[in-house]
Formats: structure tokens, sequence, C-alpha cells
């Protein structure tokens, strides 16, 4: 994981909120709605998936001499995400609804 | 031997007296007397000690963040610098701080610098930056042992572990602490790369402490272009790198977790986004039937079959209005019938006959001949009578006139 790691993770969360906005606010067709939200199931697993997946990047600098020194890491994100259970569901339930028509 | 004039001798003495290092800044201990508060607001009083006075001016300017308020007759520090007032040819200590007698050369110092610091504009209110929501990169000065840095990596990983840390390892007490926090702030800074910067140390004593309240710091830590959270695990002691920090966290392990955002939270908000995108898709998905099921209807009710429906109906209208006016007709001829047939049986001469009636013919030639008068009766020897169920031959024998 590279120090990106919080901004790919920031753009992604921004880019969903953008997507639900857009949702809501204006009037898509039926194929651009059902793209946006598969769009929003994809981007908020990437967020999960991010975190679970990163590892704590530490890196010491030495004062004196400015030189950095890149330390191996031990520490994972432990808490499970909530996410995902939720948006299997409701994937589940989308196409159950797509399917009846 | 020289011979000066008065302002020559006042002016020399002014110039020894505002150049001398003492002088300029010195802590007199005395007693107040004759306190008095002019109208402008400033404050004059005396210290005295064994008999021996110094005059003091205490500027309405100077009055805010007294350690003490001076009072006749209480024993106390003041702070100043001595000035001469040439006029009168006397001297007074320019007083910028009181504090009460008991008070420790340290806490002195420290008291002394915060003020100094804060008239400055080092801790204003409008001076704290915000923190960066979510860093990419936490520049971290401490000692590189001990639990401080293990509780900042900790919370950090359980919490946001995308972020980077970068440690700039400092002693955080002892001679060379302040000078070690210094440079490693600057270093960070330098670096460039570090969205926000927190200093810190675990609790101690007030010397332990004690670099956290050096000058130098405060002005690294004011300097610093990067957000900087102070994380002193202290109780009640507020040091002064904390009032020049943009944000002032209890402990490293609270300092970290200002720092980042809680992942877990994150995702929660990342599912119920999902949620709202799919309640959004579901009902433009309804929107969109809706609208189907309207155009439907409005091409169902100009279908042909429609017209064809109609016309059906039309005809079975014609249909039965034809049906019954034939049916009327009939039924007039068959009444029309059933008169005539009753009339035409009136006329029927077995209907005569059966009231009584009979018809009279003479049989003697071979063709019966009707008899409808006595006088063709009296002519005949022999009659037939036709009766309705047959006839009977009679003779004539007298003639009855």
């Amino acid at each position: 994981m590279t120090s990106e790691g919080a901004r790919a993770f920031e753009e992604r969360l921004t880019q969903l909120q953008e997507t639900v906005q857009r949702l809501e606010a204006e009037h898509l067709t039926l194929e651009e709605a059902i793209a946006a939200y598969e769009r929003t199931v994809e981007l908020a697993n990437e967020c999960s998936q991010m975190l679970d997946e990163a590892e704590l990047r530490i890196t010491t600098i030495d004062a004196q001499s400015r030189s950095l020194r890149e330390e191996s890491s031990v520490y994972r994100f432990s808490s499970a995400s909530a996410a995902a259970l939720l948006l299997g569901e409701d994937e589940d339930d989308l196409a159950d609804l797509l399917d009846d028509e | 031997m020289r011979v000066l004039s008065v302002p020559e001798i006042t002016g020399y003495i002014r110039e020894l007296v505002e150049y001398d290092p003492i002088l300029s800044d010195v802590w007199v201990r005395g007693e107040v007397s004759n306190f008095s508060h002019s109208a402008a607001g400033h404050m004059y009083f005396c210290l005295t000690d064994d008999g021996v006075q110094v005059n003091c001016v205490l500027f309405r300017g100077n009055q805010r963040g007294l350690l003490a308020v001076p009072r006749n007759g209480d024993a106390v520090l003041a702070h100043g610098r001595i000035s001469i007032y040439e006029a009168r040819g006397q001297y007074q200590l320019m007083v910028d701080n009181v504090a009460p007698e008991g008070i420790g050369i340290l806490q002195l110092q420290l008291e002394e610098t915060k003020r100094r610091l804060e008239a400055e504009g080092l801790f204003a209110e409008e001076r704290k930056r915000p923190l960066p929501v979510m860093p990419s990169v936490i520049g971290v000065v401490t000692s590189s042992q001990g639990a401080v840095w293990h509780d900042i990596q900790t919370v950090i990983a359980r919490r946001f572990p995308l972020v980077e840390l970068i440690l700039a390892p400092a002693a955080v007490q002892g001679p060379t602490a302040a000078e070690e926090l210094v440079t490693g702030i600057e270093a960070l800074q330098e670096l460039g790369r570090c969205d926000v910067i927190i200093v810190g140390r675990g609790g101690g004593s007030a010397e332990d402490l004690a670099a956290f309240s050096d000058e130098r710091v405060a002005r690294a830590i004011f300097a610093c272009t990067v957000p900087v959270v102070s994380a002193v695990g202290h109780e009640t002691d507020i040091c002064i790198a904390d009032l020049v920090a943009d944000v002032r966290a209890a402990t490293p392990s609270a300092a970290a977790e200002m720092c980042v955002p809680n992942g877990t939270d994150l995702l929660a908000t990342a599912g119920h986004l999902v949620t709202l995108a799919r309640t959004s898709a579901v009902d433009a998905f309804r929107d969109h039937r809706a609208e189907l099921d309207n155009v439907r209807h409005r091409i169902d009710r100009h279908h042909p079959r429609a017209r064809i429906a109609n016309a059906r109906l039309d005809l079975d209208r014609l249909t039965s209005t034809t049906r019954s006016t034939v049916d009327n007709m009939l039924s007039d001829h068959r009444k029309t019938v059933a008169t005539l047939t009753d009339r035409s049986r009136l006329l029927d001469p077995r209907d005569v006959l059966r009231r009584g009636y009979a018809i009279v013919t003479a049989s003697d030639g071979s063709t019966p001949r009707r008899i409808v008068s006595a006088s063709d009766a009296r002519t005949e020897a022999a009659l037939t009578l036709t009766f309705s169920d047959g006839s009977v031959q009679t003779r004539t024998t007298t003639d009855q006139e």
C-alpha cells in the first residue's frame, strides 16, 4: 500500500457521495440509475477492501541527516468491515426486483 | 575629573540603567505599600523591605494576566525593568507582572514566557488551524522508545491504517530535549509531506515536561506550516506547547484519534450511501415502470381491438332491433290469421247443422238437388234430410198448406 492510500480512499468516498447525490437529484434513465447504483456498490467494496488490506506504513526520519528509513509494519486493520454484509443483501434485493419485471 | 550638566549626568545614568541586563529584566521581592489606582487605570505602589523602598508603576496595558493583583501589605514579586524619570531624577520599576511571593522560580519563568508569547499572539484562537479530515501522512515528534510512539501506531492502525506515519525521534526530557523537539518539527516540515504533526510525550513531573514549555519549542510549533497537535500526557498543568498548538490532546492516543477518521465509521457511511443509492435506483425503476404502464394504457385505448369491440356492440344493437321488428310483424300477422280463422268458422254449414238445422235434398236423380222451398218439396216423392251426423230418407205424404 502506497502513501496515496488515504487519498485514494478519500477519492472513492467522495465519488460515492457524488454518485448518490446524482442519483437523488437527477432524472436518470433506468440504465443510468442501475449503472450508478452498481458503481456505488463497487466503490463501497473497494473502500472496504482497501481498509481490510491496508498495512500501516511507518518511516523514521533522522532529524540531523534528514534521511528516511522505512520500517516494516506489523499492524493490520482489525475491525471487520461492517459494510460487506449490508452490500451483499442490497445487491440481491435489486436483482430480485429487476427479475420480477 | 569631569563637569557634566544635569541632563548629561541624568542621561548617562539612564543609559547605564537601561542597558544593564539585570536591571532591564528583574524580579523584585517586597511588600506592597502606598497602593493607588490612577484615573487612567494605571497602578502606582511602593515595594518596601527593611525600611528601603522602590517606586513601582504598573500601566493599564500590562494589567492583564497578572499572577497576583497587588494590594497593600501583600508580599509579592514584581517583574519589570528599572527606568529613570529624568524630570525628577528618580528611578522606578516599570512593572509588567506581579506574582505571589511563594511562587517557584521555574514556574515564574514559565509564567513569564507564557505572558510574553501570549502578548505576541502565539496562542491566538483565530490562528488555530483545523486538522485535515483524512490525512495521508502524519508526522510524529516523540521518543522512539516507550509507550507514546507505540500507542500512536496502535491507534492509527486500528482506526485508519491507510496513512503513513513518519517518526522524528527526539529526546522528550533532559537538557537536549527542547532542541531535539525543535529539530524534529523542522525536519518533518522540510520533508514537506506531512498533513499534520503530533508533538508529544507521556506524563511526568514539571521538570520532565519543561521542554514542552520551552520558548524555542513554542516558536517552532508556531512557525510550523502544517497543523500541530500537542499530546503531553498530563492532568492539570498546561505547558506552553499546548497553548501554541492548533489542537491540544490530553494523551498521545487521543492525539492519534483526532488525526484520523474511524475506518469502521467510514465503511458504515459507505454502506449507508449504497442503501440510499439503492433506494434511488429502485425509485427510478418504479418511475419508469409507472410511465410505461401509463403509455401502455394510452395505447390500449387507441388499439383497433377497441374499435372492433365498439363496432360489435353497434352490430349487436342493430341486430336485436331488427329481430324485434320482425318478431312484431310476425305476431301481428298471426293475430290476423287467427281472427280470420274464427270468422271463417262461423260460415261453416256443419256448425249450422249442429245447431238443429238440416239440409234438404231431392235424391230421385243421379245428382242430389237442393230443395229450398216448400213448393219444390211438394213435387218430390222422397227427400233426403242431411244432419250433421248423417242422412235419413223421408217420404212425402200429405200436403199441409
